[in-house]
Formats: C-alpha cells, sequence, structure tokens
C-alpha cells in the first residue's frame, strides 16, 4: 500500500436495502483517481442507487464509503454531483445562472450572498458548457439537453476532486453528448475523478478509462480493456441470479427492516 | 386618500404587517410543497386557543397563541408521524390531523362555552374565522415587529432556503444542515400561521400564505422578486380587506382579506404578462395564424415546384384539403394585402417576397425532416417546426450536413442559400 | 343518560347516518389519492349552498344541493385547470381555489344574514342535535322522524346505488386509471361523479357535523380500514364500523363531557386513527416493534446455536464448553441473556457448572445454520466469486434467512460441495438422531 496514492473512491461491503428490499448487495471496489468511470448495468441494477450511497443520500443497512482515503465529509468539496434531470422541479423560479451558482455556495458559507467572484466562476462553468448566452433564461424554457449542460455546470462550479454523475447522457442530442463528454476529458485531464452512470453500452469503449458492471451486486469492475468483455457483459445482463434474487426476496420477507440490524463486525466463520 | 379612524389605522397596521410576512413565508412554504401542511397546522391551533383558555382563563393573546402554536407544531409533527411509513398518503394524513384537531377544537370550546357563556365574548369564537375589529395597538405593533423579523430572517437566509427548495439532495452533498434548514423554515410558517390567526381565523389562516405568492408566481420568474411581489400582494389584500369591512361593517375582515386575496390571484391568472390566460390565449391564436400563412405559402411553393410551368389554381390548392373553401379563401386574401401573392392572369403567383419567405419555409421544415430521419439521438425539446431559422438551434456544421444532403436529392428550395434578409 | 332514550336516539341516529354515507363515499376518495380533493370540496361547495338557500328560501335539500353541485364541479375542474393547463402547483391551485370559495362563502352567509337561517358557527361546525329535533314534514307509522335522519338516509341510499352500480368501474378506475382507459371506462367522466357523490353527501351530511368535521367523516374512517386490511369490500366495510363507532363514541363522550357531538365524533375517529396507527396488527407500531424484537431474539437464539455447534465441531467429540454465554459479543447482554433462557426452556441447551450444552435438537438447530452459512459462501465465492475475506459478513446476515427449500436448491446448483471456501466442512441436511453424537 505505501507509496500508492489511496484510491479516490473506495466502497467496502455496501448493501443498501429500500423497505428491506435489497437493492445493493455487498459491494467493495476501489475506484482509481484520476480516471474516467463508467457504471454500467440494466435497469433497477442499483446504479444511482450506488451513487446516493456514496454521496451519503442513503443510509447503507451495512458497509462503508471513503473518499480520498477518508471518511466522506458532510462538507465542503466533498463529491461534485450531476443528478437526474427528472429530479427537481424545472417549474421552480429561478434562472441558469442562479442554479449554477448554488455550486459555490458550499464555499461561501452561511448568509453570504455570492458576489463578483462567484459569478465569475459560474459563468466560466457555463462557458464550458457552451451555455453562456442562455445565463438569465428561466430554467423551464430550457431544452432537456440543456437543462443537463445547467446541472454539469453546476457540478463545475463546485469544483470537487471526484465527480459523480447520473445517466448525464440520457434524452440529450448529439451536440449536447459531444459537448459533455469533452467536459468530462477536461476534468480527467485536470486531474478529477469522474464517475458516471451510463446506459449505453455502443459508447462505453469510447467514453471511460475503467468501468463498474453492476447488477445488484458488482459483476466486475476495471480497466475497460480487461472488464468490459462480452463474458462480463453477459453475466451483468444476462439475467439475475434466480437464487441472489430468491435470498433478497427471503430477507425482504423475514425482516422487519433490515436497516434496523446491523452484521456484527466480527464472529466465526 | 380616505379617512380612517384609529381603530381602523390599528387594524390596519397590524393586518398589513400580517401581509408582509405571510407573502414571502408563504412563497417559500409553497416552493418547499408546504401549502397544504399549513392549512393543517392552522386548523390544528384551534384546540391549542381552547386549553390555554382554560388553563390560564386569560383571553390575552399572548396566553392564548402560544397554546396555538402548542398544538399547531403537535399537528405537523403528527401529519410527519403518520406518513412516514408505508399505508397512510401524506395528503390524507394532513385531512385527519386538520380535521381531527379541528374537531377537538370545537368540542372544546362547546365545552367552554357551555360552562362559562362570557367565554363567548371572550373571543374564542372570533378565532374561527378572525376577528381583528378588537386589535389593540401593543398587538398590532407586535405583528409588526415579528413581521420585520421575518423578513429578516428571510433575507437572511434566502441562498439557503433556495438551495433546500430547489434541490435537497444537493443541498445535503454541499454540506448544509437540510433537516436544520426545513426544521426553521417550518417554525417560520408555524409563528405566521400563528400570527394571522386573531385576524383571519383558524379556518382561513393558511390562505394568506398561500394566495399571495401563487399569484406572485405568476408574474415573475426568480426568487427574490417573487418574495418582495408576495409580499406586496399580502399588504394589497390585508389593506383592501380591511377596509372593505371598516365601510361595511357587517362583512367579516377576515374571508374579506381571503377574497380580496382570491381576487389579485383571479386577476393576475388573467393579466399576468406571460402565464396569465389572455396573454397564453394570444399569444396561442397568434401562432396558430402564423403557422396557417406558413402552411399556406409552403404548399403554393411546393406546388409550383412540382409543376413549374403550370399555375397554381385555387382549386389545386382546395384539392389538398387542408382548409375549407371559405378559410382557403380568407388566408389567400390575407397573403394578398401582405404583398406575399397575387393573381395573376392564370392562377395565383407568389411575389419577389413571396418567394424569398415561402423557399426559407420550406427550406427550414425540410431540414427538420432531414434532421429527424437522420439523427438517432434527438433532444425533442429543441425541435420548433414554427421556426423559419435554425442557425440558432442547430450547430451550424450539422444545418451544413443537412442541407448538403437535401441538395444532393434536388430537395434544396432554390432561393433560399445564404442567409436571407 | 342513555344513547337509546327518547331524547339520544334520534341524534345518534342522524350521527350515524351522517358518518356511515360520509365513510362509504371517503373510502373511494382515500383509495383514489385524492383525499384532499374531499378537504377542498367540503370547504369549496360553502357559496354554492349558501346561494341555493338564499335563492329557495329554505332548508330543502335540493337547491342547495344544486349550488353545491354547482361549486363542487367548480372547485374540481378549477383545480384541475389551474394544474394542469395553467403549470400551477396542485396543492398550491387547490389551497387557493377552496380557500377563495370558502371566504366567498362566509361572505355570502353575511350578505344574505337576514334571508338565510344559517349561523357560521354553525356552518363550521354543525350541530348534530338540531338535525335530530327538526321534525320532517310526514309520519311513517305515526313516528315523525327528524328531517336530517330523512335526508340522511335518502343520501346514503343514493350511495349505496351508486357503488354498487359502478362496484367494478370504481375499482378498476381507483386502481389504475391509464388500465380503465384502455378497457373503455372513462377515467374522467367517472372521477366527475364520484366527486358529485361527494358533494351531495357532504351537502346532506354539512347540517349535522359541519363542512370542515365532514373532513373527518370522509377521510379518517377509511384511512383507519386500509390499516386494517387490503381488500376493497374490507376497507369499506371496516370504514362503516369504524363510522358508526365513531358516531355512538362521539355522542357519549359529548353527552358526558356536555359538548358538542360533531366535534366529539371527530375526535373520538382520531381517536380510532391513533388506535389503529399504534396496534393494528400488521401495520401497527407496536406489532411491528414486537416483530423486530422476535426478530432480533430469534437470531441471538440462532447464533449462540451456532457458536455452540462450531465450538463443539472445534473440540471434536463434542461436550461443554468453558464460555458461560457463546453469543457472539455483538448483540445486547439483555439480548444474549434473554436467547440464553428462552433455548433452555424449550431444551435446546442445557447449563451445568455454567457451561452450556446444546442438546439433541439444539445441536439440529445449529447445526442447520452452520451448513446455510457456509453454503452461502461458497455461493458468494463461486457464483460472485467474491475474495475469501468477503464471505462471512453477508453469510452471517443470509444465515438467519434461507429456509430449507432454498438451502437446498443452493446445493444442488453448487453441486453438493462438501467443504466450504475455509476449508470446513459443510455439515450435511440430516442426521439420524443416533448419529448426531458421534
Amino acid at each position: 500500500m505505501s507509496g500508492a496514492p489511496p484510491p479516490a473512491i473506495e466502497v467496502h461491503d455496501l448493501t443498501v436495502s429500500y423497505h428491506a428490499k435489497p437493492v445493493l448487495w455487498d459491494i467493495d471496489v476501489e475506484i482509481p483517481a484520476g480516471q474516467l468511470v463508467g457504471v454500467v448495468g440494466p435497469n433497477g441494477a442499483g446504479k444511482s442507487t450506488l451513487l446516493r450511497a456514496i454521496l451519503g443520500l442513503v443510509r447503507p443497512a451495512s458497509g462503508w464509503v471513503r473518499i480520498d482515503g477518508e471518511p466522506r465529509r458532510r462538507g465542503r468539496h466533498g463529491c461534485g454531483y450531476v443528478p437526474q434531470r427528472e429530479s427537481v422541479d424545472w417549474d421552480f423560479p429561478v434562472d441558469v445562472l442562479d442554479v449554477v451558482l448554488m455550486g459555490t455556495y458550499g464555499n461561501l458559507g452561511w448568509f453570504r450572498r455570492p458576489g463578483r467572484r462567484e459569478r465569475e466562476r459560474a459563468m466560466h462553468a457555463l462557458e464550458q458548457v457552451g451555455m453562456q448566452d442562455l445565463a438569465r433564461r428561466q430554467i423551464a424554457e430550457l431544452s432537456g439537453g440543456q437543462q443537463q449542460r445547467v446541472f454539469l455546470a453546476r457540478a463545475l462550479a463546485q469544483d470537487a476532486p471526484v465527480y459523480l454523475m447520473d445517466e448525464p447522457f440520457s434524452g440529450v442530442d448529439a451536440a449536447t453528448e459531444a459537448a459533455i463528454f469533452e467536459v468530462l476529458r477536461t476534468l480527467r485531464a485536470a486531474g478529477r475523478t469522474v464517475v458516471v452512470v451510463h446506459h449505453d453500452l455502443q459508447t462505453v469503449e469510447e467514453y471511460f478509462d475503467h468501468v463498474l458492471l453492476l447488477n445488484l451486486r458488482l459483476v466486475a469492475a476495471g480497466p475497460i480493456r480487461d472488464t468490459f468483455t462480452r463474458e462480463n457483459l453477459l453475466a451483468t445482463y444476462g439475467g439475475r441470479l434466480t437464487l441472489l434474487d430468491e435470498a433478497a426476496e427471503a430477507v425482504r420477507r423475514g425482516s422487519v427492516d433490515t436497516t434496523a440490524w446491523r452484521p456484527p463486525p466480527d464472529g466465526a466463520s | 386618500m380616505i379617512p380612517v379612524e384609529y381603530n381602523t389605522a390599528v387594524v390596519l397596521l397590524g393586518t398589513a404587517a400580517l401581509g408582509l410576512a405571510a407573502g414571502s413565508t408563504g412563497s417559500l412554504a409553497l416552493l418547499r410543497g408546504r401549502a397544504l401542511l399549513s392549512d393543517a397546522l392552522a386548523h390544528a391551533t384551534l384546540p391549542g386557543i381552547c386549553l390555554a383558555f382554560l388553563l390560564t382563563g386569560s383571553r390575552s393573546h399572548p396566553a392564548l397563541l402560544l397554546g396555538a402554536l402548542a398544538t399547531g407544531a403537535l399537528g405537523v409533527v403528527l401529519v410527519a408521524a403518520l406518513s412516514r411509513r408505508g399505508r397512510i398518503k401524506e395528503d390524507a394524513a394532513i385531512g385527519a390531523v386538520l380535521a381531527c384537531f379541528f374537531g377537538a377544537g370545537i368540542a372544546l370550546s362547546g365545552a367552554i362555552q357551555r360552562r362559562s357563556p362570557d367565554a363567548a365574548q371572550a373571543g374564542l369564537d372570533g378565532f374561527l374565522l378572525g376577528q381583528p375589529a378588537g386589535m389593540l395597538l401593543s398587538e398590532a405593533l407586535t405583528i409588526a415587529g415579528v413581521a420585520v423579523a421575518t423578513l429578516l430572517l428571510v433575507a437572511l437566509l434566502a441562498k439557503e432556503w433556495k438551495l433546500v427548495c430547489f434541490d435537497p439532495d444537493f443541498a445535503a452533498i454541499e454540506g448544509w444542515p437540510v433537516r436544520l434548514l426545513d426544521l426553521l423554515l417550518m417554525l417560520l410558517i408555524t409563528t405566521t400561521v400563528v400570527l394571522a390567526l386573531p385576524a383571519v381565523g383558524v379556518v382561513l389562516a393558511a390562505a394568506i400564505l398561500i394566495i399571495p405568492a401563487t399569484a406572485a408566481r405568476l408574474w415573475v420568474d426568480r426568487l427574490v422578486p417573487m418574495l418582495i411581489l408576495a409580499s406586496s400582494f399580502g399588504v394589497l389584500a390585508s389593506v383592501t380587506g380591511t377596509l372593505l369591512s371598516a365601510r361595511f361593517p357587517a362583512l367579516p375582515t377576515g374571508p374579506l382579506i381571503v377574497l380580496a386575496a382570491g381576487c389579485l390571484f383571479l386577476i393576475s391568472l388573467l393579466v399576468s404578462p406571460r402565464r396569465g390566460i389572455v396573454a397564453r390565449a394570444t399569444a396561442e391564436r397568434r401562432r396558430r395564424r402564423e403557422r396557417e400563412r406558413r402552411r399556406l405559402l409552403g404548399t403554393i411553393f411546393t406546388e409550383q415546384e412540382a409543376a413549374p410551368e403550370s399555375p397554381v389554381s385555387e382549386g389545386a390548392l382546395a384539392r389538398r384539403r387542408v382548409w375549407g373553401p371559405g378559410r382557403l379563401r380568407a388566408h389567400l386574401e390575407d397573403a394578398r394585402r401582405r404583398g406575399w401573392i397575387r393573381w395573376g392572369p392564370r392562377g395565383i403567383e407568389l411575389t419577389d417576397a413571396g418567394r424569398q419567405r415561402a423557399a426559407r419555409i420550406v427550406r427550414a421544415s425540410r431540414i427538420w425532416e432531414q434532421y429527424l430521419l437522420s439523427q438517432a439521438q434527438i433532444d425533442r425539446d429543441l425541435i420548433d417546426l414554427d421556426a423559419e431559422e435554425i442557425g440558432h438551434l442547430l450547430p451550424p456544421h450539422l444545418v451544413a450536413e443537412l442541407e448538403r444532403s437535401l441538395a444532393d436529392r434536388g430537395l434544396l428550395p432554390l432561393g433560399s442559400e445564404g442567409s436571407p434578409a | 343518560m342513555s344513547l337509546l332514550d327518547a331524547t339520544s336516539l334520534p341524534v345518534l341516529i342522524v350521527a350515524a347516518l351522517a358518518a356511515s354515507c360520509c365513510a362509504l363515499i371517503g373510502s373511494f376518495l382515500v383509495l383514489r389519492r385524492s383525499a384532499l380533493l374531499g378537504d377542498a370540496i367540503s370547504h369549496g361547495i360553502l357559496p354554492g349552498i349558501v346561494v341555493g338557500f338564499a335563492l329557495s328560501g329554505s332548508r330543502e335539500i335540493v337547491p342547495m344541493f344544486i349550488g353545491a353541485l354547482v361549486a363542487a364541479l367548480g372547485t374540481t375542474l378549477l383545480t384541475d385547470l389551474l394544474h394542469r393547463r395553467l403549470r400551477i402547483d396542485g396543492d398550491a391551485a387547490m389551497g387557493v381555489v377552496f380557500t377563495t370559495l370558502f371566504a366567498l362563502g362566509v361572505v355570502l352567509l353575511e350578505v344574505y344574514a337576514g334571508r338565510v337561517d344559517l349561523d357560521p358557527g354553525c356552518v363550521l361546525h354543525g350541530q348534530v342535535e338540531y338535525a335530530a329535533i327538526d321534525p320532517a314534514s310526514f309520519a311513517i307509522l305515526g313516528w315523525t322522524p327528524p328531517r336530517g335522519a330523512v335526508t340522511l338516509g335518502v343520501t346514503l341510499l343514493l350511495d349505496l346505488v351508486f357503488v354498487l352500480l359502478l362496484w367494478k368501474e370504481l375499482l378498476i378506475t381507483s386502481f389504475d386509471g391509464d388500465l380503465a382507459h384502455s378497457l373503455g371506462i372513462p377515467p374522467g367522466p367517472l372521477h366527475l361523479a364520484l366527486m358529485g357523490m361527494t358533494a351531495l353527501t357532504t351537502v346532506a351530511s354539512f347540517e349535522a357535523v359541519g363542512s370542515i368535521l365532514v373532513v373527518a367523516m370522509l377521510i379518517v374512517p377509511a384511512m383507519v380500514a386500509t390499516l386494517l386490511t387490503d381488500r376493497l369490500l374490507g376497507v369499506l366495510l371496516a370504514a362503516q364500523g369504524v363510522a358508526l363507532a365513531s358516531a355512538g363514541l362521539g355522542l357519549w363522550s359529548a353527552q358526558r363531557l356536555d359538548t358538542s357531538v360533531a366535534g366529539m365524533m371527530a375526535v373520538s375517529v382520531g381517536g380510532l386513527l391513533a388506535v389503529a396507527f399504534l396496534l393494528a396488527p400488521g401495520q401497527g407500531w407496536l406489532p411491528r416493534r414486537l416483530r423486530r424484537l422476535s426478530l432480533a431474539i430469534r437470531i441471538a437464539e440462532e447464533d449462540l446455536l451456532g457458536s455452540l455447534y462450531r465450538a463443539e465441531e472445534r473440540q471434536a467429540g463434542g461436550g461443554g464448553i468453558e464460555r458461560p454465554s457463546g453469543a457472539p459479543p455483538h448483540h445486547p447482554a439483555w439480548l444474549r441473556i434473554g436467547a440464553g433462557l428462552r433455548l433452555r426452556w424449550r431444551a435446546e441447551v442445557v447449563k451445568s457448572d455454567r457451561t452450556l450444552t446444546l442438546t439433541q435438537r439444539g445441536r439440529g438447530r445449529g447445526r442447520r445454520l452452520v451448513r446455510r452459512h457456509r453454503l452461502w459462501e461458497n455461493y458468494l465465492s463461486d457464483l460472485l466469486a467474491l475474495p475469501a475475506s468477503h464471505l462471512h459478513d453477508p453469510a452471517h446476515r443470509i444465515e438467519h434467512f434461507l429456509d430449507e427449500e432454498l438451502t437446498r436448491r443452493i446445493e444442488e446448483r453448487l453441486d453438493g460441495p462438501e467443504r466450504d471456501p475455509h476449508g470446513r466442512a459443510i455439515p450435511a441436511a440430516d442426521h439420524e438422531p443416533g448419529e448426531e453424537e458421534r
């Protein structure tokens, strides 16, 4: 371990369940720093949940997450986040610049208003995604791809070492997709780690250096070349392991609330 | 200037201050999805008022309002507890708490009134629909003080609340204490509702939070202007209602204030320039008329393109069955007045201006068509089939590519190359 | 004072009828997740009632009902228009519409004060007592029923007819609007019809329970019912039971405390909701707690048995072990002690000389647990390719939940392994009692 930089994100034995139904099973993975990482898997595989668990937005039933070798700080300079577009109300009374400025709030702290410096940072982020001309546009008037770019700009304004993005490429046109990918490459060049939930298998090899194949459990993780193989894809998409599913169902039926009860730290095997 | 009596002036001060606070608080409540929760909260204050009266025997506002605060907060907690898991949905929990707490209040006040009939004059009944007429100067000043404090707090925490209301997950990731901020907001809502009780009463207290904020949202698209406008609407409604009730003493002040706010909402709904019904309807009508004009020009252009030698007759257009004969005639007449077509000896002819515009229209629609056909990945919101200009919607290299493939098949309209005049 | 004497009985009848018809229609509101629409309608109809009342100058229900129906449809359609067409937030739209209409109703009450014999207070909280003494204009077998009872009785009858006629349509539109649409049952008109029935029921009841407490009778009985049962018919019947109970309880407690019957009815039904929320079998808070506790005890028991079994394995030849309690230390002490006591009581372990020893039965349970644990470790190792250091925790979690059938299938899937990934023997499914002691 000595000498080697700590992984950007380290996930240990992470299990998450919603209403006693397991959605992630014993995920154990290290994500290397400075890479573009794709998270791939079928619908309902728990991809978004993995991001949310890394961000601390869902409480895991067991396991822990470390970022840059430290427990995740609930605070400034943690992770940049691009949520799914549908997660907010686009009728909210704010304009594009307002939303991007929210990315600077973390550094501002309580009570202080964003000033010229924050405004410049936000405008710079907007330029990076090619939206500087729409800074004063009400967000309800944006197209889907533009909304996605606004979220990306907000994440850029956060200026974080690690970025987590939930399906940024879904429902966008080719031009936006290219623009977003360009931003991802810029981030990598600046030494940031970017983890992206991705649904389009065609572009995985083109976009990412590293991939996590997920289907309830972690099927495989590693550099694209070794990991993104036909065999692993079949294991990921070729249906779930039925016994695993049934075991999950047995846990759900048998327990009142799995989060109330954690596995022991040690014990005889 | 309407001359007002001293009493009315005091009431005006109180209700105006209330409207001021309720506007901004209500806006935040609305944006955080707490509008109807505040209604449950308001109804849940009634048993607290009665209990406070029973316990202290005092009819002074501070004591009663403290009681109101207590059971109101209890109601909110119960809504959260009931809907926290599983079966009971939040709206049902809101309805249940609202009605059952109100029932408890009715039962308590019934018991009080049958035991000590003078309690009826104690103003307990006044809390149902509000009775601001008897407001003392000290009470009005208290309301004003709290209103100012409310505005200060909103000004101080506008940024934080904006973040939490828009995207609570993001706020949590950035390390903001979302629960604390939510709790503070709920406290602010509770305070404002309780403050509104003497003026507009338990049943309508939430209205003075909800209505001005909803009306303001129709006019503006940013948070701070919305807060300011909602507060102004709140003041306007309160003043109007109070003055009306001073003019017609038989009519209850609280409902009048709410009714005034309702009228403000109705007016906003009709005439607001962006989201108002009138503006929307005119814009829609204009858009439809424009679309018809473009369709006519495009049709004439393609008819002529198909058979350059033969003229376009009205009959040929009618055969397309897009318009009825009367409609078609009206559209043609309109196009002629605008100088796009003229009646030639052998039928309809496009003027130069008409030809240029028609070519642009046809070009745009063919490019869109080509775009839809050739691109797998499409941002549907980006497509605007009404747009004659595509340059600002699609990247230039893509437009050039689409044009090339059209030109290869001879589908690029002549006379449309380059930028239009 | 009895509930069944000459003065109380009519009140009880009126209260029960009001509660019953509200609960019937309200059940559908709750099941369709439009509980608050009931709230909105009961407020929104006030101006309609007042205008109908003022125009006809009487308490006859028909003009009031027509006014209320117009106002109710207005409330529904206006809310819908604001929300769907003008993109105003749904809650806000509803809040604006019904509060404004209610305020209008109160103002109109005062405007028509001369002609209208309606007291705002009465509108708000109802007067079951008056509705019960006001006699109807006809008599049945020499008995003149209270007018309120007649109105409410007819309303209940209409509600029943409505529900019975449209039973399957209501069921399917409540369950899945799109499905209903594809089956040719239009959800829109049905929704409006339900709103109309809600308006009728509310008008008929508001004299008795007032326009706000009617909300309690509309939605709370159905909420209690959904905590008790899963089936539509069950919900409807349970809601009726709750409604009648709260009418009785409300009248009884109002007489005891000398206060408003309607208010106490709302309090009663709220109390029943609280009781159901805490105690309902299945959904209630206490049963959940108890189930969680019994699960925790079972897990502690099994962990104790498992560790005793492993200890026996280590000291081949069986016999007792030195540790006073074999349960792993991660369970709280009380749970470990409780589990130990229960196991001794059920004769799965015996204690002698401060050591615990497995009995035949306990050994069987322990063996099956260890078997499940090791099979699961194999499964994770073989099929998920988890490293050896990551097998124990998940297996320790799942071992308490796998049943015999699933365990057997896992064994089959793995082709009956004999050793777990750490090289320990996997116990067989079943030993003959004699073999156990080696």
